[in-house]
């Protein structure tokens, strides 16, 4: 599974974000795109995930040109920098609710929200509100969430900005640990060179 | 750092709703009601009658205000578009249309084989009540996070999925508010029934009125007014029982400036004529006398043309509705918003204590009036020749939908805020000006606009109080109304337009940073 | 934490309550110089009207409008005894003797004025067909879908029109309504939508309604652009088809100020008040010294033959006729 963005420009009227930027992610690997803020980088995962569209160029993914898929179609995860967890859903149906869509069974569904809290290192905390939980255990609840229907890619949108320094540190380990073990593909953007260094296989400058 | 107890701030709020109502209805029963009628009053078809129909029709009303109202909220709440303000007023100015000339334009409008049926009932029904579905339910969904629904996206959800897991969930309790409201707004409409639904169809409010008014048989009123009010209190109480407050962090948004699509725009547009055709007609016929065109209505109205026989004067009457409308939204807001933060405490007693401010609107106008006369009628409290009675039964009305609108906006503050005010040093005083006033915005708009709304149209509980030359603009339309001759018709048809002109205005003024 | 902002607001809230009960105490009580004169909704007469009494006797008059004419005795019953003003205007006969037994008056009420409530046509509308004049003729073939009725349960007109039909045939009523309903009568709920939706002159498809015998001058009066002198009626009257509406006034008992409010109600049965009622109230002075206005020289009807029932029939029976009519008119 591997992602390929051609040429993809994109401006806000006048205002021209990203031109004729170009970008492979090899099967199974992460590549950071590293920028400063402000430089179009969310912009760039919110194009990739669909929810944006690109003035020109293309998208594919797995020899799929997706670039007029909607969303919904396009089979993408992604970490929002602020979680977004869905607030009348508990830490369970959070991370059941891409794999409820996918029409699954209720059992398997159960195995694997459990396979995959275990996997955050969360498996205790099934049944609380999330509105009980810490700024780290969301960010593990976010990443279970968009790993359980096995996206063909991640992304990444500044995934550990606004933790403090050691569970900054920590998180960033895991996160490399866990998208290994996966062997998943993902797409990271973040302003931190460090953080790109110890979670990504490559890394990407953005002028 | 808890709150011990809110509790007290819903004190005035009680206070107000035993004064105009609970008090006034128990004495009056215990005076009237004979024994007797208790049981044999239901074996009467024609109360059979009313119940049935109150509560089928009041159903049917509900669905198609709420699905009509759900996807016009969402739109309103969502996305900038050209007109969005005037719309928003619009929708709220059905509030306080003269049932006489929405019911004429209405008449007008159907096709002939739907007049006196319970099908335009219902249509006219959703047409008044949209504005509490757009009132209630738009700030709660405006402050839903945008990504929240990208996120859902990419997780593979579809937009009808969106809507059934995510949208509708997160604007639950405000929905269903606003469906109670709704319902009980129509389980005991008068006057849309009364023109609209021809003699055949009666509610429980008509029979009431009947039965005090025309048969004078003011046992039997008011034990069904009793009854009609033991109904509503059960059914909310029960309702708000079973309810629990989702945690949603309110957030200020600024509204979407991307382009609504397409589907959306013929929607809005769509409901757009459903409000427009009416008050179009409206002024079509205020226009109107005989098979002409003629301004002769206006001049009466506007005072530049004398009209032998038609006594009115139209600047007094719209000072005195502003007076009352000023006052009772002064009572209601303060009173509601108060009790709000008493009722937004998840604590069981206080949420049942809720249910009560919902009696104002489940007891018949003619009733309370009647009421309130045996009641106060005694030295220091003869209230009977004040025309402050006005206003406090038009806050009294007010109150359970400034409530309703408050509920999600308060609930939706994170108590954080006010802990970081106060570490900041701010007084009290200062902290309810500057954290909680400005956060209460929408909260504070939407139930001004609804106090003075439902003032300014209120017309059961005025006409039974009012002074002649204190009359309000629905007292003088009903009156001119009520004669012969194509000029004062055409002066109560540009009563009317004026009516809804300055409810506009005053909503339009009071709206215009309720999203922002 | 919370409560150092809740108590503010909580002040706040009840300065405002007690300011409130505190002010609304302030009613403007009647006294030897102001009497509060109750009447229905739609009393309204010009400008000045008062203006003679005030200037002989120096007594002020406020008028208190009490909902319609069933509203304002239901009000009036309850509280007799402790009467909300001094004198009320226009309770009529199908309500009077209700007021009566809740003897709400002193002594006897005055009667003030009279009025017919009569089936109007719409003449531009009938073209050719020749105009109804008694009740029968309304059960007749050429007139089937053309009458739209007020409901006797929720109009004033409704009721005396169908008292008219008690009147006229006796325990035979029942019978003359399902001859109506034969006849495709409609009824509507009150006066207003019967006259300005339902009737033709306003754009309905009923050419005759149930009005009043003075809303031919009416329709003159009031036309747009106006008529010019002696143009001929726009509407007309079944001459036989009337019921005679007669409105009270008395001085109400429980009034601290009886002498004054006396002198109040003779004024408003005396010859200056009651020449003001045709063009204000529409309707007939009972004070045979006051003067009728052209309008109504010219455009309303003698009505020579009306019909009428006794006040303690109308009181005993009303509900028993209403439920009765309910089940023969409304399915």
């Amino acid at each position: 599974m591997s992602l390929t963005i051609t040429d993809v420009s994109f401006s806000y009227g006048e205002r021209s974000i990203l031109h004729d930027f170009s970008l492979e992610v090899a099967a199974g690997t992460t590549t950071a795109v590293v920028a400063p803020s402000g430089s179009g980088k969310s912009t760039l995962l919110r194009i990739v995930a669909g929810l944006l569209k690109p003035t020109t160029g293309t998208i594919i993914l797995d020899d799929r040109n997706i670039t007029n898929t909607p969303t919904h179609q396009r089979s993408v995860g992604m970490v929002f920098q602020d979680n977004q967890l869905f607030p009348h859903l508990n830490v369970h149906d959070n991370v059941a609710f891409g794999l409820k869509v996918s029409k699954m069974n209720q059992r398997d569904i159960n195995s694997r929200c459990h396979e995959l809290l275990e996997l955050v290192g969360l498996g205790d905390v099934m049944r609380q509100s999330v509105a009980t939980l810490s700024g780290g255990e969301s960010k593990r609840v976010a990443l279970a969430r968009a790993l359980a229907p096995s996206p063909r890619v991640l992304l990444l949108d500044e995934p550990l900005t606004g933790l403090d320094q050691e569970l900054h540190d920590r998180l960033a380990q895991d996160l490399h640990q866990i998208l290994h073990s996966t062997d998943t593909t993902a797409l990271l953007v973040t302003h931190d060179l460090t953080e790109a260094e110890i979670i990504s296989d490559s890394i990407h400058h953005l002028q | 750092m808890r709150l011990r107890s809110t509790s007290p701030l819903a004190i005035p709020a009680v206070i107000l709703v035993l004064i105009a109502a609970v008090i006034p209805l128990i004495v009056l029963s215990a005076s009237v009601i004979s024994g007797a009628d208790v049981i044999s009053i239901w074996s009467k078809s024609s109360v059979q009658r009313a119940l049935i129909f109150s509560t089928w029709q009041a159903l049917l009303s509900t669905a198609l205000t709420i699905c009509l109202g759900l996807p016009t909220t969402w739109f309103l709440s969502r996305y900038e578009f050209f007109g969005r303000q005037v719309f928003m007023a619009l929708v709220t100015v059905t509030f306080v249309l003269p049932t006489v000339a929405v019911g004429a334009a209405f008449l007008a409008l159907l096709p002939k084989g739907l007049h006196h049926s319970t099908m335009a009932i219902v249509v006219a029904h959703a047409f008044f009540n949209i504005s509490i579905v757009v009132r209630t339910v738009g700030p709660r969904w405006n402050s839903v996070d945008d990504r929240l629904i990208d996120c859902a996206q990419t997780l593979g959800a579809s937009p009808l999925h969106i809507w059934q897991s995510i949208i509708l969930p997160l604007g639950k309790s405000a929905i269903l508010s606003s469906a109670a409201l709704t319902f009980f707004m129509c389980f005991t409409s008068y006057g849309i029934i009364s023109i609209l639904g021809g003699p055949g169809l009666a509610t429980l409010d008509i029979e009431i009125y009947r039965r005090a008014v025309q048969l004078g048989d003011l046992s039997g009123a008011a034990i069904l007014a009793v009854a009609q009010m033991l109904l509503i209190v059960t059914i909310f109480f029960i309702w708000s029982r079973g309810r629990t407050s989702e945690l949603i962090s309110f957030r200020s948004r600024t509204l979407n400036p991307q382009k609504l699509p397409l589907g959306p725009k013929c929607f809005l547009f769509g409901v757009a004529a459903f409000f427009v055709a009416p008050v179009l007609a409206l002024i079509a016929s205020s226009m109107r006398t005989g098979r002409s065109w003629s301004l002769t209505g206006w001049r009466v109205l506007l005072g530049i043309q004398n009209q032998k026989g038609i006594e009115i004067d139209t600047w007094q009457a719209m000072q005195t509705s502003a007076k009352y409308a000023l006052i009772a939204a002064g009572i209601a807001l303060p009173t509601g918003i108060a009790a709000t933060y008493a009722f937004s405490h998840r604590q069981s007693a206080n949420r049942q204590l809720s249910t009560l401010t919902i009696l104002p609107l489940a007891i018949s106008p003619v009733v309370i009036g009647l009421a309130i006369l045996i009641t106060y009628d005694f030295d220091p409290f003869d209230f009977r020749s004040s025309w402050l009675l006005i206003p406090i039964i038009h806050s009294a009305i007010a109150l359970p939908f400034v409530i309703r609108a408050a509920l999600p906006v308060v609930q939706g503050i994170p108590n954080d805020l006010r802990l970081a005010a106060a570490t900041l040093g701010a007084g009290s005083w200062r902290r309810l000006l500057t954290v909680e006033i400005p956060l209460l915005r929408p909260a504070i708009s939407t139930g001004f606009a609804f106090s003075l709304a439902m003032s300014l149209g209120e017309f059961g509980a005025t006409s039974f109080l009012t002074r002649r030359e204190s009359r309000t603009l629905p007292i003088i339309i009903a009156g001119l109304f009520g004669r012969a001759g194509e000029i004062p018709r055409a002066t109560g048809m540009a009563a009317s337009v004026v009516l809804i002109l300055v409810t506009a205005m005053i909503v339009l003024s009071v709206d215009r940073k309720s999203y922002s | 934490m919370k409560t150092q902002f809740v108590r503010p607001a909580l002040r706040a809230s009840f300065l405002a309550m007690i300011f409130l009960i505190a002010s609304s105490c302030s009613g403007t009580p009647s006294s030897t110089s102001n009497l509060t004169l109750i009447a229905y909704d739609s009393f309204l007469p010009p400008e000045g009207a008062f203006d003679a009494f005030t200037e002989e006797t120096g007594i002020t008059v406020q008028i208190a409008l009490s909902g319609d004419t069933g509203e304002m005795v239901a009000k009036a019953s309850l509280t007799s005894g402790n009467p909300e003003g001094d004198v009320m205007w226009g309770v009529d006969n199908t309500f009077i003797s209700r007021a009566i037994k809740s003897e709400i008056f002193v002594g006897d009420p005055t009667e003030v004025d009279f009025g017919y409530v009569c089936v109007n046509y719409d003449i531009a509308a009938l073209g050719e067909t020749e105009a109804p004049t008694t009740l029968n003729d309304l059960t007749a073939p050429q007139y089937k879908g053309m009458l739209v009725v007020e409901n006797p349960a929720t109009s004033s007109p409704g009721l005396a029109f169908l008292l008219g039909t008690v009147a006229a045939f006796g325990d035979n009523w029942p019978d003359y309504w399902r001859q109506l309903v034969a006849n495709d009568v409609l009824v509507v709920d009150s006066w207003s939508e019967a006259y300005y939706t339902a009737f033709t002159r306003y754009g309905g498809d009923r050419p005759l309604v149930v009005s009043y015998s003075t809303s031919p001058p009416a329709e003159m009066i009031f036309a747009d652009p106006p008529f010019p002198k002696g143009a001929p009626a726009v509407t007309g009257v079944a001459t036989e088809t009337c019921f005679k509406q007669i409105e009270y006034a008395g001085v109400l008992r429980g009034s601290e100020f009886t002498k004054q409010a006396q002198q109040l109600v003779d004024y408003l049965a005396g010859p200056i008040f009651q020449s003001l009622l045709p063009e204000s109230l529409f309707v007939y002075p009972a004070n045979e010294d006051a003067a009728l206005p052209q309008s109504f020289i010219d455009y309303a009807p003698t009505i020579t033959t009306s019909y009428s029932l006794p006040s303690e029939d109308i009181s005993q029976n009303r509900q028993a006729w209403i439920e009765q009519w309910s089940d023969i008119v409304l399915r």
